[in-house]
């Protein structure tokens, strides 16, 4: 990471919630970095506020989300103090998303040619002609067979993992230097997720573009990740290099996670899981929001909310006592 | 798609001869229509002889077959009223509804499909309360209430355009816009729902993932899926338009389809009556097979064999 010139930078994103309940906090303090040519995982549960992070820096959270940030910078632009058009501007161009749902993040009533070139001459000003070329040419990029013919068809000829190559293909289509893709796999079957990992990773290098990847997925995170952000109820609570994470968790959490994942070797029938449920974004525990569900819970976690401190030279934990919990030396 | 065509075009046949039936029965359980053309003092042996001569004795799947022979060589008979070929009287009204229906049709669709689009875009706020108040009170206001009411301004306050009749351009205003009313209601809050819903989908995340300008995300994304069920919509009022315009058609002396079967009601003229049902009948076929058709256009996922 340090030896990386910052492509993403971001400080102190807090995105809340307009409910009728009032306002409730989904995202608390925030703040990291994405290096160029990286490819960082930003891991957690359902609802931990990861999908509200991307959507935050590509400036799409739903109408009812309050999104305040000290910095979101982009390649040294700062996108918080942007004008909506502006911004508007850099996505798809600068900045590109890929969607959990290949089924239905395609327009059902445009063609696959219609809605790839649209994205091309939105951000060129190129002929219809030139577009297609190049819409023709992305196609062959992510492997789709027949590219001529694929850009005549609506979406509902294609399968589910055509269609996240699309998606693909749409959102390399202006070669973005920051790609977003939220849970990309999530909806494939595994041998399809393994061909989209290996072409994401692929044209991440052609394009030499730098990957913020959301998943649940660890087994995904361990083949793809370079660096992971494990988010845990809105907040960072572990920052580190894939190899180190892997090898030792420090946050409970991380480990609970960990240890959820099932083992080729392990030989109880009955797979580890962390007790409890995430908790309700409004009413939040005090103290460590892990703590409630943490089998190391004690006195002063119920109290002390821990800060996200750098240990072990470049990682983040948020836990009062890692040090003591050491970390199962995993695998 | 051609097959399609074919088996819809097939299916139209026993349509047309369930059509013929209710026509032809009702017209003959509406009364005997020497009634009406014999004088009050007739005899009751004129009356015979006059039946005789019409074949109104006979029996009446007898009539009804020959009623049939004649449809199929495109003769509904005469009408007794002007004692001209009641399919070419009926024709010749056809045009002039088609006229109505499409200036009304044009300021229906242009009134309904911004305004439901916009009370989408702005739910919730007070404009969107007053369009969904308007489009109630407009599905809500008998048509020739609604006409009534536009004479009594447009014609009777203002004097700017012409209390009924037909002929200039400034004749076609008022009854289409009462008309347009009727059709434009029920389309906003459909559009409103559609939009609604369809913002929320996640092609039109992606759409703006990719950087496009909001206004062509809603109108061109959005809209686009939002205008199958306007299609159906309009389809089913179409028929209503052109040949259903009774009311509006009388209230404002407009000489089309609608008021020419009112006319033909009353004065019991029964080949006429006939052939503006028949012909209404087959223009709400022909709307309901072109919607089909829209929906391929619009919709590739619809799909007939």
């Amino acid at each position: 990471m340090e030896n990386r010139e910052s492509l993403l930078k971001i400080e102190n994103l807090n995105v809340y919630f307009k409910t009728e309940n009032g306002r409730i906090q989904a995202v608390k303090d925030v703040s990291f970095e994405i290096g160029k040519g990286e490819l960082v995982a930003l891991v957690g549960e359902s609802g931990c506020g990861k999908s509200i992070t991307s959507l935050s820096v590509m400036g799409l959270t739903p109408k009812n989300c309050q999104v305040e940030a000290k910095s979101i910078s982009l390649g040294g632009r700062e996108l918080t103090a942007m004008k909506p058009d502006e911004l508007r501007k850099l996505r798809g161009k600068e900045m590109a998303m890929i969607f959990q749902e290949p089924l239905t993040s395609l327009n059902p009533l445009f063609t696959i040619g219609y809605q790839l070139t649209e994205t091309i001459r939105i951000h060129n000003q190129i002929s219809k002609k030139e577009a297609r070329d190049r819409a023709v040419e992305l196609l062959k990029k992510v492997e789709i067979p027949r590219p001529e013919s694929i850009l005549k068809e609506y979406p509902n000829a294609l399968s589910g993992g055509m269609r996240q190559r699309v998606m693909i293909a749409i959102a390399m289509a202006n070669n973005p230097t920051l790609l977003i893709a939220d849970e990309p796999t999530t909806a494939l079957d595994v041998t399809i997720q393994a061909q989209i990992l290996r072409l994401m990773r692929q044209l991440m290098k052609e394009y030499s573009a730098s990957i913020l990847f959301i998943t649940h997925d660890l087994g995904v995170v361990a083949e793809i990740a370079d660096r992971v952000i494990v988010m845990y109820a809105g907040q960072i609570v572990e920052q580190a290099d894939v190899f180190s994470l892997f090898h030792r968790p420090l946050h409970p959490y991380t480990q609970g996670l960990m240890n959820s994942t099932i083992k080729i070797n392990q030989s109880d029938e009955v797979l580890d899981t962390i007790n409890g449920v995430v908790p309700n974004l409004s009413s939040m525990p005090e103290g460590c929001r892990f703590h409630p569900r943490c089998p190391y819970a004690r006195e002063d976690c119920r109290k002390t909310m821990p800060e996200l401190s750098a240990v072990l030279g470049n990682r983040y934990v948020r836990c009062l006592h890692w040090e003591e919990l050491g970390g199962d030396q995993n695998g | 798609m051609e097959r399609y065509l074919v088996r819809r075009l097939l299916q139209v046949i026993p349509v047309l001869i369930i059509i013929t039936m209710v026509v032809f029965f009702l017209v003959n359980v509406a009364g005997d229509p020497t009634v009406n053309l014999l004088p009050l003092d007739a005899t009751p042996e004129d009356r015979e002889r006059l039946r005789e001569a019409m074949g109104l004795n006979r029996p009446l799947y007898i009539q009804y077959f020959d009623f049939i022979k004649n449809v199929l060589r495109g003769d509904f008979g005469d009408s007794y009223r002007f004692n001209q070929p009641a399919l070419d009287l009926a024709l010749a009204r056809i045009p002039v509804s088609v006229q109505l229906a499409g200036v009304s049709l044009l300021f229906a669709i242009l009134f309904a499909i911004p305004m439901g689009i916009l009370s989408a875009q702005f739910s919730g706020t007070p404009f969107d309360l007053l369009i969904s108040g308007l489009s109630v009170l407009g599905r809500a206001m008998p048509s020739f209430w609604v006409g009534i009411l536009l004479i009594l301004l447009f014609s009777v306050n203002l004097r700017i355009l012409p209390v009924s009749g037909s002929g200039t351009p400034a004749h076609i205003i008022l009854p289409a816009a009462t008309l347009a009313v009727q059709t434009a209601a029920p389309i906003i809050p459909l559009i409103r729902s559609n939009m609604l819903s369809i913002m929320h989908e996640d092609y039109i995340r992606t759409a703006r993932s990719k950087g496009l300008r909001e206004s062509f995300v809603i109108c061109i994304h959005a809209f686009k899926n939002a205008l199958v069920p306007v299609v159906t919509i309009v389809a089913l009022q179409i028929p209503g338009l052109v040949g259903g315009a009774l009311i509006v058609e009388t209230v404002f002396a407009w000489p089309g389809l609608g008021q020419f079967l009112i006319q033909a009601i009353n004065n019991r003229d029964m080949s006429i009556v006939q052939v503006c049902i028949f012909l209404i009948s087959i223009i709400t076929l022909i709307a309901n097979l072109i919607a089909d058709l829209v929906y391929c256009l619009i919709d590739p996922r619809i799909k007939y064999q």
